[in-house]
């Protein structure tokens, strides 16, 4: 059991059979997650490839994580919290500057996150991609229009993924006080690696 | 400029100046152009679909929507559409998009590293209140961007994953012509203030870099 502060990255591998559990302490905390198999990190997470392979937008139990490369990588093994995102991406910087105007550029964002904690396994920018974001909630109305609205979580409630080859986790635990998909408060989450 | 036709399963790679208007047509109604953008200056900034749709909060894109990069900039506008069935969803798909979109970017020295998720264009993918995905096949028309940086343009015409009907696509037409980058007073880049900003970001990279 790790407890991940408010705002701060986490890394880490999960072994082939193992789990990755994610924990939402505080309620309505996103989690922003890139997978990358161990082995060979070019081959990752793909959210395009996932929600193709299951007609879906929403990730919950049962959801196969598929990989760029079109293999099957991960699976949903347990979700207390229903739904999870993988359209919206990660809070950045510079798509800070567009959502919210150019005086939030230098508050904390995902992408910070991802590059500092994948700096210590050779991960830059090029290596980002689409992501998963445990715990938010975002729907789509039938003309196409997006909403990142109050989450659906609560604290206590749980994601559990079962790596199906080894792989590095990448985690940004967001720290996003624009909108909704924190609450407006970061909060801590707890993660939990459990070997096969 | 450019001008190239894509069968079924080709792919092609070109530079695009500053202003350089692409169009791509449908002409046999089955084609499924899908696209991949890089800044050519600095090619580890690329399109980003996530931001693209969220920033402008819609996933199913037309004229006067802009694609964004992960560095919050324009590095496209499209300026033109009689189709209005595209994808920002499913992507190429794994078994024939992706090889050869890794095909085009081997040849300005980029590799699968620097393969993002791709939009789709000429196949409409449609997200019910579930989430489930629908494919709307109706094909035909044409799609014209603009690049507002110089840009590598990435595409390869294969049939989109969801095509039950696996369909062999019908020639893709490439044209390009010279032009200049959405203007100042241009109404689609004043649409909205998060657009507004990205063009502005845009031209901060153009001025500083001249």
């Amino acid at each position: 059991m790790t407890e991940v502060a408010a705002r701060a990255p986490w890394s880490g591998l999960i072994a082939a059979g193992g789990t990755l559990a994610i924990t939402d302490l505080g309620g309505n905390q996103a989690v922003d997650c890139l997978l990358y198999v161990a082995d060979d990190t070019q081959e990752r997470y793909c959210a395009h490839t996932t929600m193709a392979a299951q007609r879906n937008i929403f990730l919950t139990a049962g959801t196969v994580l598929m990989s760029n490369e079109g293999r099957a990588i991960a699976t949903i093994v347990e979700d207390t919290c229903g739904r999870h995102d993988t359209i919206g991406g990660a809070c950045s910087q510079e798509s800070n500057t567009l959502r919210y105007g150019h005086h939030t550029k230098q508050q904390h964002a995902c992408v910070e996150n991802f590059l500092a904690e994948g700096s210590r396994w050779d991960l830059g920018k090029r290596d980002l991609v689409s992501n998963i974001n445990w715990f938010m909630n975002v729907p789509v109305e039938p003309d196409g229009t997006m909403g990142i609205v109050d989450g659906i979580s609560s604290p206590g409630l749980r994601v559990v993924v079962r790596a199906e080859v080894a792989l590095l986790a990448l985690i940004s635990n967001c720290p996003q006080i624009n909108n909704p998909c924190n609450g407006f408060n970061p909060t801590p989450v707890d993660i939990t690696v459990a070997e096969p | 400029l450019w001008e190239e036709t894509l069968e079924d399963g080709q792919y092609a790679i070109h530079r695009l100046g500053r202003g350089t208007v692409v169009r791509l047509e449908d002409v046999g109604a089955e084609a499924c152009a899908h696209v991949m953008v890089h800044h050519a200056d600095l090619p580890s900034e690329r399109l980003n679909l996530a931001d693209t749709t969220k920033v402008q909060w819609q996933l199913y894109p037309t004229t006067g929507s802009v694609l964004l990069s992960d560095r919050g900039r324009v590095l496209m506008t499209i300026v033109g559409d009689t189709s209005g069935r595209h994808d920002t969803i499913c992507g190429a798909p794994t078994a024939t998009g992706r090889p050869r979109l890794i095909l085009a970017l081997a040849k300005v020295g980029l590799d699968r590293r620097d393969l993002a998720p791709s939009i789709s264009f000429f196949k409409g993918v449609r997200v019910g209140r579930d989430g489930a995905l629908e494919l709307d096949t109706t094909g035909g028309g044409n799609v014209e961007l603009r690049a507002e940086l110089d840009v590598y343009f990435s595409v390869v015409n294969v049939a989109h994953c969801l095509d039950g009907r696996y369909p062999v696509c019908t020639p893709l037409r490439i044209t390009a012509r010279p032009g200049e980058p959405t203007a100042a007073d241009d109404p689609r880049r004043l649409a909205t203030p998060e657009i507004e900003r990205a063009f502005l970001n845009t031209d901060d990279w153009a001025g500083c870099g001249r």
